[in-house]
């Protein structure tokens, strides 16, 4: 067994590229905290700081224009006994729900058929057609829909009374049905997004898995259940994730559709922050639901991460 | 290998990511003090900026007023600035929110323009200066002006300031509530037009006679505070209690009153409420024969072209008693002001006699003006619906709107409970029952 020696030349050639790769590591580091610097800047100012403010201002009773006032934990006691933030919270988990679910189906459904069109024109038409209202602003969409279902000359009753149909709603007006227009709404609106990173997914699953499953004897829907759903199951997961946390920040559509009724069967929670806080001017209040909406979704979020170990699949083929 | 070794070179340590980020946080802090520096430096402009609820539609009409108001006072520079609610947003408890955010965020106005609805919470914010001790100086000029408003007016202004007895604002201008109808569309269904000291009974019968002839919607109700007031006060009751401090919407004729107007929407009389109805439009097409109107209402026909005179307006109709809704816009100095002398002599300006005459004549702002002289004078008078005095008259009887510190919380859901009770979805009886227990929460 030899045992290499090093000649002096070679000690000190070896020290001499040491040294300089180290100056050079240590440059390219410093350029690299450098670049890091800019983002990490604009995320302490725009995210950061507010975040922390905002955890700050919570424990304050704080009207913009007095000196804020120590109240440490009172304001979260108050958020327990406002009927109205309850009523938001109860709104915003029904909406979020029946928004993550209709989303991920809607989507699911959507792409599956979009795939099995063969026109790669009608392919560009039906995608393009339903991200369209994604490109619409949110304060425009929902002043058309204001529109289509206005209880004197909205479109949409005309045609229903014209198919037949009797007594219809006053959509906006009635508690049973207010909640369901604001959800149809996001559906029209923000489906779109959700389609297109699930034909996304869709189209990177490889052939040949469905070839085999053929070969296996599997029908449509099994290789649907069997190769489509667990290859998809990444891309639902992100998807899932950006619809609640989406839907659970709704605020939009309540604030100009509703304002929040009838009663308060549409108030969401983020429309109650900003109620509690720019019209009402409890500023610590305000923080305080905002601290709980973020905790909430930050639960759910990691909830889903540690439930994704159950159904998502990361195998590679 | 050499890849490798450059990828090791370029791994950053936690260590400096840390220094990177205290760094950065540093960075962010001094971005905000330039910010914070920049607003002061915004602050000392030389100039009184008075902040009002408009759009720059209404610039050529304030540049002339402030052309007239530096004839008198030629060394003081002034300048208006338009804020509007944000969308979807009740217009004056958006105002009111834009204007309260925008102070908090560092910028400086001067003088500001509140109505009713607003001055008891901007005054209570310490945002507005007192003005006694201006008043004193002038109390000449201030009695002369309060000696030509109608005493209904003043007095109800005076009884609703603060609590500590100072007086706050200046008052310019009012708003009260009347029915506004389109002449050709009675004459088109051969209704005769309606007349004030009319009844319940008769308006009810008039919007039956017009439905019966062909027009779509005799009348259009508002479901908001000053909209419905009326009809509560001339069924001999009210929303709040006349300090303010208690609901009276439990009262058995505040459910005949609602359920009286509900009637209307449910016979197809009026359209159901809560929709994106334009009473304007459906007006000039003569599908809506009546609807609310205040001098504001003025405003609309001037923007569209129509003749004012193909309108009239008609006092609300009595039940129980005679009354309507009214609203005082005023005008305030900012308690940080730093030019309080200057904003006092634009609060002067606001009281004289040219001031008052040129928004009677122009309706800047949309109101009537408060000087009885003005308010009844030709400039008023002329182009202008017909029986416009009644606007005046009505206000020997009118009770002013609410405008509680909190609001909000007692307008909103009287608007959002008020369109379910009109549009029939919510029974007046359980509705109300849950309005009064709101309102008595928000007021407690």
């Amino acid at each position: 067994m030899s045992v290499p020696v090093s000649t002096g030349a070679n000690v000190l050639e070896t020290g001499v590229r040491t040294r300089r790769s180290t100056r050079r590591t240590r440059r390219e580091a410093r350029i690299a905290y450098g670049f890091l610097s800019v983002p990490l800047m604009l995320f302490l100012a725009f995210l950061g700081l507010p975040m922390i403010a905002t955890l700050v201002l919570s424990t304050f009773d704080w009207n913009m224009f007095t000196p804020p006032e120590f109240v440490g934990f009172d304001n979260y006691a108050r958020l327990m006994s406002q009927p109205d933030i309850a009523q938001a919270f109860v709104n915003t988990v029904v909406f979020t729900i029946a928004a993550v679910i209709l989303h991920l189906v809607g989507a699911i459904v959507l792409a599956v058929a979009v795939r099995a069109i063969l026109s790669k024109v009608a392919q560009y038409f039906v995608r393009t057609t339903l991200f369209f209202p994604m490109l619409i602003s949110g304060a425009a969409a929902s002043m058309i829909w204001l529109y289509m279902v206005d209880p004197n000359y909205g479109f949409i009753n005309y045609y229903l009374e014209r198919l037949g149909a009797q007594d219809l709603p006053n959509w906006l007006i009635e508690p049973s049905t207010a909640l369901s227009v604001l959800i149809v709404f996001d559906l029209w609106k923000t489906l779109g997004f959700t389609f297109v990173v699930v034909l996304a997914g869709l189209q990177s699953i490889p052939q040949h898995l469905y070839e085999a499953a053929k070969l296996d004897g599997a029908g449509r829907f099994q290789q649907f259940l069997n190769v489509t759903i667990p290859m998809l199951s990444p891309t639902l997961l992100f998807a899932s994730i950006l619809s609640m946390s989406g839907a659970f920040q709704i605020f939009e559509p309540m604030y100009i559709m509703t304002k929040g009724g009838p009663g308060d069967s549409t108030l969401s929670l983020v429309q109650a922050i900003y109620y509690t806080a720019f019209r009402d001017f409890e500023i610590g209040l305000g923080s305080t639901i905002s601290v709980v909406v973020a905790a909430v979704i930050a639960v759910i979020t990691i909830a889903q991460f540690v439930l994704s170990r159950k159904w998502v699949h990361y195998d590679r083929v | 290998m050499n890849q490798h070794k450059h990828a090791q070179g370029l791994q950053l340590t936690r260590r400096g990511v840390m220094q990177t980020g205290l760094a950065a946080l540093g960075g962010a802090v001094g971005l905000g003090a330039v910010a914070a520096c920049s607003d002061e430096a915004d602050s000392q402009d030389g100039e009184i900026r008075i902040v009002v609820a408009g759009s720059n539609d209404d610039a050529p009409l304030w540049e002339e007023l402030i052309g007239k108001f530096n004839e008198q006072f030629p060394d003081i520079s002034a300048r208006p600035e338009f804020l509007t609610a944000p969308a979807g947003s009740d217009p004056w408890t958006g105002f009111f929110s834009t204007v309260q955010t925008r102070i908090a965020g560092g910028e400086k106005y001067d003088i500001v323009y509140i109505p009713t609805e607003g001055q008891l919470l901007f005054s209570s914010r310490g945002l507005i200066e007192p003005l006694d001790s201006f008043v004193e100086e002038d109390q000449a000029t201030v009695d002369e002006f309060e000696s030509d408003v109608e005493p209904n007016i003043i007095d109800q202004f005076y009884a609703h300031a603060p609590e500590d007895g100072s007086r706050y604002f200046v008052p310019l201008g009012y708003n009260d509530t009347a029915i506004m109808y389109r002449k050709a569309t009675f004459e088109e269904a051969g209704v005769e037009l309606p007349v004030s000291g009319w009844t319940w009974d008769e308006f009810r019968a008039k919007a039956e006679e017009l439905k019966a002839a062909g027009i779509q919607y005799p009348m259009r109700f508002g479901t908001n505070l000053f909209d419905m007031m009326p009809w509560l006060l001339t069924n001999g009751t009210a929303v709040l209690t006349d300090d303010w401090t208690a609901s009276r919407l439990n009262e058995p004729a505040a459910e005949e009153a609602v359920r009286f107007i509900a009637g209307f929407v449910a016979d197809g009389l009026a359209p159901v409420p809560g929709g994106q109805f334009n009473a304007n439009a459906a007006m000039e097409r003569g599908e809506l024969a009546m609807t609310f109107g205040a001098r504001g209402g003025v405003l609309g026909l001037r923007d569209r072209g129509v003749t004012e005179s193909d309108y009239g307006y008609v006092q609300i109709p009595s039940n129980a008693a005679s009354g309507t809704s009214i609203g005082i816009g005023a005008f305030g100095m900012f308690a940080d002001s730093q030019q309080k002398d200057a904003c006092w002599s634009f609060l002067r300006f606001v009281m004289s006699q040219e001031f008052q005459d040129y928004i009677a004549e122009k309706v800047l702002m949309g109101v009537s003006p408060i000087r009885t002289s003005s308010a009844t004078s030709d400039a008023m008078l002329q182009n202008s619906p017909d029986n416009t005095l009644e606007l005046f008259e009505a206000t020997k009887t009118a009770v002013l709107v609410p405008g509680v510190v909190n609001q909000a919380a007692v307008a909103d859901p009287f608007d959002r409970f008020m369109t379910q009770m009109l549009a029939g979805t919510l029974d007046p009886a359980e509705g109300l029952a849950t309005l009064h227990q709101q309102i008595t929460e928000a007021l407690a």
